[in-house]
């Protein structure tokens, strides 16, 4: 080696980056040397080729669980929707108040006091005075 | 010219265990030497994307000569051998070439490769000066073997020995080759220099 002291182009050199060993490369290296047929195939799938096809499974696996545990957590809740119909067809009135109430909660939302976009709601807004003689005979 | 082959040295030691069939002691020579595979290649070949593939190539070739190898210096001259000559092909295809034409990349993408370095001004550049981009366009304009010889002397700390065994040159050709690296590189950056000092 040449007795060299160290000057600037040494340090210029030392600037230049090395590369890392990219992520793999001896998988890959293995896979290649079995496929030229230098190197017999495992017998039974390594842990990481294994892991590699159940892979996909997994994920389906996780995303139906997923879709279930948030199916159950919309449900949490319970059922909002309330029986309003009694055993034999009739509406209990107290439901019917139920019912009322909610109506004017909805109708509080500007989507509802929007004709055009909502014409069921306009509807009911046109024709209320049924439930409120009826909420007048309950109260007599 | 050739080293006695060191009995010492981990990597003669599996390449022979190797040899008599333990295929972990290749795992043992990969694990052991692929950082400095890279290394050689990144510097030789430059920030091209045909690093990994020549790393993958270098023990592929290693693996191809367990029957004919024999333990003549240490493993790692023997993988700078071959890693060199790897590069030296791949320079070479590049070079037949015609600038800026489409070339294919190692996987199959095509790639504009133009063979003039672009060189800026260097009183224009030299305060945003980018030394290792710098020094990897002075490399790439040295001769192949002035490259070879200065990566491995400065990165690699080989002695002229050495580097006479992996460049097939002898210590008194290899330290000449040496000399004339280093000064066409400090010539190609001695502009570059002097603006940043201004």
């Amino acid at each position: 080696m040449p007795n060299k002291t160290k000057d600037w182009l040494d340090d210029a050199l030392d600037a230049v980056p090395t590369q890392p060993v990219s992520f793999g490369f001896r998988s890959e290296l293995r896979d290649r040397l079995v496929a030229e047929g230098l190197r017999e195939a495992p017998e039974a799938a390594p842990a990481g080729r294994l892991h590699r096809m159940l892979r996909p499974l997994m994920t389906a696996a996780a995303a139906v669980l997923l879709v279930a545990v948030g199916y159950q957590l919309g449900n949490g809740g319970g059922n909002h929707a309330t029986t309003i119909i009694d055993s034999d067809g009739a509406i209990a009135d107290a439901d019917l108040i139920d019912l009322y109430e909610m109506r004017e909660v909805i109708s509080a939302w500007e989507l509802a006091e929007d004709a055009a976009l909502e014409p069921a709601f306009a509807a009911m807004a046109q024709d209320e005075a049924w439930v409120e003689d009826l909420l007048d005979s309950d109260q007599e | 010219m050739t080293e006695p082959a060191s009995t010492d040295d981990p990597g003669v030691q599996w390449m022979l265990a190797f040899q008599a069939g333990d295929e972990d002691a290749f795992e043992s020579i990969v694990a052991e030497y692929e950082s400095l595979v890279f290394g050689i290649l990144r510097r030789l070949l430059g920030p091209s994307g045909w690093v990994e593939e020549m790393a993958q190539e270098t023990f592929v070739r290693l693996y191809r000569a367990r029957d004919r190898y024999s333990p003549a210096g240490k493993l790692s001259t023997f993988l700078y051998r071959i890693a060199y000559n790897l590069a030296l092909n791949r320079i070479r295809d590049e070079k037949r070439r015609p600038a800026g034409s489409l070339q294919m990349g190692p996987e199959g993408e095509e790639m504009v490769v133009s063979d003039t370095v672009e060189r800026t001004a260097p009183e224009a550049d030299a305060e945003h000066a980018d030394w290792a981009t710098l020094v990897e366009q002075g490399l790439a304009e040295l001769p192949e073997n002035q490259r070879a010889a200065l990566v491995f002397q400065h990165y690699d700390g080989l002695d002229l020995t050495e580097i006479g065994e992996v460049l097939g040159i002898s210590p008194k050709a290899a330290k000449s080759l040496l000399h004339r690296a280093r000064e066409n590189l400090r010539a190609y950056l001695q502009p570059y220099k002097d603006a940043e000092q201004d």
